[in-house]
């Protein structure tokens, strides 16, 4: 017989997350489980913890469990309707589209704009229904459809009256909790729930209706009356009947293709793509194509291909600007599309990465469009697909540990400063729980946290991830509104969910750099070379920018960590710069000296084995890239390449540390049946084992690569464009001070914003000047800005201050922001804005005498309403005002000419950047760069500093710094304090 | 109008009791933070050795070894103020107090009592020091501004003459003027005006088109020392009261047994409420408030007092513990009158006089409209 079992997925009631659930039904002695949450949000959870018990004895290499063969999970939901509730099990594909059309319609009720062809929310049909109560049933019978009350042990007059009317009544025990303290976890999920506190809070359920034996549950009415459990066996066998279409692929044709043979038009395409984009179209390419091709013919992925493309045609046309990246991009397919823009053949991409025969899970290509571009791709794709074929994918965010603690406080009723003070005592909850239990009135606090802690919480939606169906969503997947996302609606499962049920995802993203090179590109017009891509990264001083580290503003390697690297290893190729993207990365980042020691040829790398020099040369002995594990995998433990993703994919996962014991056991195994030496299985083996993190596959890397050798090749040959740009798309990792100062430092003159010359966003004037745009202005209203450069346009420059205050209308403050900005500093040459500021106010009124303005208050106005100064740098105006610091940032350089480290230097600066990390004894300590009138200055605060001065170094700080110099590894390096 | 200022009255309470504390730097612990202490309040010793509100105690220390870290105890400064109020009403029956430490006072009026004003506001200060104490600072003028700012010159007793008020002003930094938005002296200071001087010409439309139309005059008299406030009556009997009940430690709502506290606070008063707010702040500091309604208004004090608290319990939906209490009660006596008659009001206030006899007559017994005499269900 089976059970209904109702997990954490039923947001506010369930106790259990899917591993617990599946654990206690099989301990209760149940074979068969219904997944019966309120909704199917929980099923592929369920299902994937499921596979992941039979997985893990198979790599271990045992045989199967005979504790968990046979068992066997469905699929159910409950629901309500008209005020009663149900739950529905199909037994037929069309049982499970209308199960989850219902779900979708009632989740969509005055949903804006409406989803065609979902209707109205209406039972089931081709589904078991059963009805939770009498009345319940009642309504269901007499709107003519036909039902069985599912019976409850406290309301057996019920189930009497139902069996005596001849009614079917129908008794698996629902699995709702099973303990005192599960009671205890429903009740505070509850609480939760309603945000109220656990004190004025009801349990939904009775302690009487705790899970019990399978055994003492059939000995008791009402499962003890024969037509009880014959309707129950009878319902049991009418699902085991059916199973969901699990693992198949689904993808949606792209528009206009009905009919035609897909393969064809995509080989067509792609012979015409490959013709274009290589000059020389030879043997290897050929091949390779051909390959590519007859695989995805083979698995019928042509459709995914002409799908993506169609997409990102319609929203940009023929020349689109975007960037392919992810495993995608190491496909020629997509090269020759022109949907990723790294030659995969030249860059020695692998394709396996992507696609093989033997992948069950399907592949899924990320598109990157520019930031302000991006939603309305997205809206786009919702239209021309439909909205009842296209859902974004939801993310599933599960309690983390401050967040547990923040929702069973708020629960207790415990207020905000003891939730912060908690908090700080938990950081990553190691380490001061023990501390935090010092208080009594915390303790049951914790204890409920560390309970909560794994539970799901609530849904959110993936960055981009967008799924399109051939016929209606509903026949594949429920689909909610989107949470606080307008017109967009995401599908009840995660990424993982989608995935495994053979939904092919696209991943439709934001990125700012396009965005730069963009509006770069359309200033410059003809001056941008005819291929862009490989021109920068052939060119000579884009090499040489990149190899100096050069790199602010440029996209992705810009962070001083990255610069760093650059300086160290002093390559600028794009080889090298491939590899850098991906080694900075967490998962790859701690063999970053080891790497650099090598690729300066100061650490010999002897491989243990030949097979290392084989697979890991490129990066000399160092795991860069997620291929790395795959080809290592395969290489040494004789792996399929669907069997190392599966590896590659756990090391990037939370629940990594659990499952990689499985994965090792198979590895050695694997190993050992090739004979391969034990030395050498260790080593490869420590090495994948501390690849856990984030971390990039390298045709993601060379796709990163790409754009940042085209920003790159902006900044080396059109500096001005690029800061203009770059600082107009916001974003970066910097403030738009920093990058003033290195537009400066690239012998740029930065000018003012003027009201007769700046436009809107930053400008470039020339070759030599950047313009400061008025979106700087904080304090100014925008509609009034935009009014006044509207009217500048149609009737030209303004002549005077006068003439402009005629010619717009401005309210005081756009007037005294403006003004306070320095846009109207052409008509004041002596540089005094006070009098400028009475034009608004009819001038300066008879008696008054109002102060100049110096320079000095012409940076306190700048820094007040723009965040940068444009005359005097904020290091300097604190040096003049507060005294003290007789030294500059740009002594630090001084260690590089030869000069002694360790030389104290004081000196006034600005904060532009700042990291925090741990040290391996848990303090806090910082990488901070500082900027002042002289150059920029890499530093390191270490705990101690951090200490004494009682708070971390922030962006936007101006602050008095003492410490000496180093020079770490051929870098000067400020070490304060 | 006198204004009176005692600098540093905290400091000079803790010197009071504490002669040794005389002469030396000297700090308040904050209340805010008693895991990592930092200073609240320092007196100016303290400040000339570089010391300053918000600095770490340890850092503090550090900086400044004969420091002495004390306790703070605003009850003892809030009585200390209250005993200011006591003091002036002895000089005069009208005034206003400031921030800790200052008050306002006006003493026209008083010449026929205590002779010249100078005279008067010099025995104040004499007697301020003689019985309470505390040494203090007085300014004298016509206008509440100048008087304000002459005490802060911290002379024993500075005195702004008639029609000198603006002179006296004009060099005075613009910040100094009490309650000017931060906003506002921002645009100020673009504007180049730093001083009272130089804001004293604008004309009213330009002040009125830089603030608002409605704020424009009243800034434009205080700047220029045209201003002549009418201070209420220290004395006088407010026609509200309020009763705080600080819940230590916080509790939840149903915790409260707030019935029992405002029976107490509504018979504490024999008048009948015209109306009643209850408000309350969780422990985040989030305000709440009731209001009730005429028909509760006109229930005894024990069902009014039981309808408060399920008003309470109904409205505390926030998952919060409740921090702070407060019920705020204007009474039918002592407040002015609206503009219209309300023949509701004009009944139970012809009623106040006998309900107040009887209350007094039998304290233990509840006397209201409608009172019967017998226990009513709640």
């Amino acid at each position: 017989m089976f059970a209904l079992g109702i997990s954490d997925f039923s947001v506010g009631e369930g106790v259990y997350p899917a591993k617990q659930l599946l654990s206690l039904a099989r301990q209760l002695g149940y074979r068969d489980l219904v997944c019966w949450d309120r909704g199917v949000a929980g099923y592929p959870k369920l299902r994937a913890e499921l596979a992941w018990i039979h997985e893990a004895r198979r790599l271990e290499g045992l045989p199967p469990d005979p504790r968990w063969t046979g068992f066997r999970l469905h699929l159910g939901s409950r629901f309500t309707w008209r005020g009663h509730g149900y739950g529905a099990l199909p037994f037929t594909d069309a049982g499970y589209a209308a199960l989850n059309r219902l779900l979708s319609a009632q989740a969509h009720l005055d949903h804006d704009p409406p989803i065609p062809g979902l209707g109205a929310p209406e039972p089931p049909q081709d589904c078991v229904l059963l009805a939770e109560d009498l009345a319940g049933l009642d309504a269901l019978l007499r709107e003519g459809l036909y039902g069985a009350l599912l019976a409850h042990p406290r309301r057996a007059q019920e189930a009497r009256k139902a069996l005596a009317a001849g009614l079917e009544v129908v008794a698996p025990q629902v699995l709702r909790f099973r303990t005192a303290e599960g009671l205890e976890m429903h009740r505070l999920k509850r609480a939760i729930e309603a945000q109220a506190t656990l004190i004025r809070t009801k349990a939904l359920w009775d302690p009487a209706e705790a899970a019990v034996p399978r055994a003492d549950w059939e000995a008791r009415f009402p499962f003890c009356e024969p037509a009880v459990e014959r309707a129950t066996a009878a319902v049991l066998e009418r699902i085991s009947g059916w199973n969901i279409h699990w693992g198949e692929w689904v993808l949606a044709n792209p528009l206009g293709c009905k009919g035609a043979d897909l393969d064809a038009l995509l080989r067509e395409k792609v012979r015409a793509g490959v013709a274009r984009r290589f000059p020389v179209v030879r043997g290897d390419i050929l091949a390779r194509m051909e390959r590519e091709l007859d695989l995805i013919s083979e698995l019928t992925f042509a459709r995914y291909f002409l799908l993506v493309e169609d997409i990102v045609q319609a929203a940009q046309g023929a020349m689109p600007r975007i960037c392919g990246r992810g495993s995608g991009a190491a496909s020629l397919v997509s090269y020759a599309l022109g949907l990723s823009n790294v030659d995969p053949v030249a860059t020695n991409l692998m394709f396996e990465r992507f696609l093989t025969k033997e992948r069950k899970d399907p592949p899924d290509m990320d598109i990157d469009f520019a930031w302000d571009e991006r939603e309305d791709v997205i809206q786009s794709v919702f239209e021309r697909y439909g909205r009842h074929r296209v859902a974004m994918v939801a993310n599933h965010t599960f309690f983390k540990a401050k967040g547990a603690l923040r929702a069973v406080a708020q629960a207790h009723g415990r207020p905000d400063s003891e939730l912060k003070q908690l908090a700080r005592y938990v950081r990553g909850w190691e380490g001061g729980l023990d501390r935090a239990a010092e208080n009594p009135a915390w303790d049951i606090v914790l204890r409920q946290a560390s309970a909560l802690r794994g539970h799901f919480h609530q849904f959110s939606v993936h960055p981009g991830g967008t799924v399109i169906t051939p016929g209606p969503f509903w026949e594949h997947a429920a689909f909610q509104p989107a949470p606080a996302k307008e017109g967009v609606s995401t599908t009840t499962w995660d990424k993982d969910g989608v995935e495994n049920y053979g939904l092919v995802k696209i991943d439709l993203l934001g990125n700012r750099s396009l965005a730069v090179i963009r509006d770069a590109y359309a200033v410059l017009g003809d001056a941008v070379p005819a291929d862009p891509g490989t021109h920068s990264r052939k060119d000579p001083d884009t090499q040489a920018l990149l190899a100096r580290g050069d790199s602010i503003g440029v996209f992705y390697v810009e962070s001083p960590a990255t610069r760093q690297l650059q300086q160290r290893v002093q390559k600028g190729d794009f080889e090298t710069l491939v590899i850098h993207s991906s080694l900075i990365r967490p998962a790859a980042y701690r063999w970053v000296d080891r790497y650099v020691k090598r690729s300066r040829g100061e650490e010999a790398w002897e491989p243990s084995d030949p097979v290392f020099n084989q697979l890991l040369s490129e990066s000399y002995g160092v795991l860069v890239y997620q291929e790395d594990v795959i080809k290592v995998c395969v290489e040494l433990a004789g792996w399929s390449h669907f069997e190392a993703d599966q590896l590659r994919k756990l090391l990037g996962k939370p629940d990594c540390e659990g499952k990689l014991p499985y994965f090792e056991a198979r590895f050695r195994s694997g190993c050992g049946s090739r004979a391969v030496r034990q030395a050498t299985v260790d080593e490869a083996w420590d090495m994948i084992r501390t690849f856990q993190g984030y971390s990039f596959c390298k045709p993601h890397s060379a796709s990163y690569a790409q754009v940042s050798f085209e920003s790159a090749w902006i900044k080396a040959h059109h500096p001005a464009v690029f800061f203009a740009s770059v600082i107009t798309n916001q974003g970066g990792y910097y403030p738009a001070i920093a990058y003033l100062g290195d537009a400066r430092r690239h012998r740029l003159v930065v000018r003012g914003p003027d009201a007769n010359a700046s436009a809107w966003p930053f400008s470039a004037e020339g070759e030599q000047a950047l313009r400061v745009g008025l979106m700087q202005v904080q304090g100014a209203l925008a509609k009034e800005v935009e009014a006044l450069l509207e009217n500048r346009d149609k009737q030209g420059p303004f002549a005077d201050l006068d003439d402009l205050l005629g010619r717009v209308k401005l309210s005081v403050t756009t007037a005294e922001a403006l003004c306070a900005a320095g846009a109207f500093d052409r008509w004041a040459p002596d540089g005094d804005r006070t009098r400028l500021m009475w034009a608004r106010l009819g001038g300066v009124p008879p008696g008054v005498r109002p102060r100049p303005t110096d320079a000095f208050d012409r940076a306190d106005l700048e820094m007040q309403i723009m965040g940068l100064t444009l005359e005097i740098h904020p290091a300097a105006l604190a040096r003049v005002r507060k005294g003290g610091g007789p030294d500059r940032a740009a002594d630090l350089a001084k260690v590089l000419a030869g000069e002694k480290p360790g030389r104290r230097l004081r000196f006034w600066a600005l904060v532009v950047a700042d990291k925090e990390v741990a040290t391996e004894k848990g303090e806090r300590m910082q990488f901070v760069t500082f900027e002042d009138d002289t150059g920029l200055c890499e530093a390191v605060a270490f705990p101690d500093t951090i200490r004494r001065r009682q708070r971390p170094f922030r962006v936007g700080d101006v602050v008095p710094i003492s410490g000496q110099t180093t020079l770490q590894d051929g870098l000067a390096v400020f070490e304060v304090g | 109008m006198l204004a009176m200022w005692v600098p540093e009255l905290p400091f000079q309470l803790a010197c009071g009791r504490d002669g040794g504390l005389r002469g030396r730097p000297l700090a308040f612990l904050s209340p805010e933070s008693p895991r990592s202490p930092v200073l609240w309040f320092v007196n100016r010793l303290g400040r000339a050795e570089g010391l300053a509100p918000g600095l770490p105690m340890d850092q503090a220390l550090r900086r400044a070894p004969g420091l002495r870290v004390l306790d703070p105890s605003p009850q003892v400064w809030w009585e200390a103020q209250a005993d200011l109020s006591d003091f002036l009403q002895h000089w005069t029956p009208q005034g206003q107090l400031g921030r800790l430490g200052e008050a306002l006072v006006e003493l026209q009026g008083t010449q026929r009592l205590f002779g010249p004003l100078a005279d008067t506001a010099e025995r104040i200060r004499h007697e301020l020091a003689e019985r309470r104490g505390w040494a203090s600072h007085g300014g004298l003028s016509l206008s509440a501004t100048a008087a304000q700012l002459a005490a802060r010159a911290e002379h024993e007793l500075e005195r702004v003459g008639e029609g000198a008020e603006a002179a006296f002003l004009a060099p005075q930094p613009l910040r100094r003027l009490p309650d000017l938005p931060p906003r506002l002296h921002d645009r100020f200071h673009r504007l180049g005006l730093r001083v009272f001087g130089d804001l004293q010409p604008v004309p009213l439309p330009v002040l009125a088109e830089l603030t608002n139309p409605k704020a424009a005059p009243d800034l434009r008299a205080r700047v220029r020392g045209e201003d002549r406030p009418k201070l209420p009556l220290l004395t006088e009997r407010p026609g509200h009261a309020r009763h705080g009940w600080r819940l230590q430690p916080p509790r939840l709502p149903e915790e409260v047994a707030l019935a029992v506290r405002c029976l107490d606070w509504l018979w504490s008063d024999p008048r009948h409420p015209r109306t009643l707010i209850l408000r309350w702040w969780d422990v985040d500091g989030e305000p709440h408030t009731w209001r009730a309604t005429p028909e509760d208004l006109t229930a005894p004090p024990l069902v009014l007092a039981r309808r408060l608290q399920q008003a309470f319990l109904a409205g505390a939906t926030r998952r919060l513990l409740v921090r702070e209490v407060e019920l705020r009660l204007a009474w039918g006596l002592g407040r002015e009158r609206g503009l219209f008659e309300d023949p509701r009001n004009a009944k139970l206030e012809r009623l106040e006089p006998a309900l107040a006899r009887l209350r007094r007559r039998f304290p233990e017994r509840a006397v209201l409209p409608g009172w019967m005499g017998r226990e009513v269900p709640c």
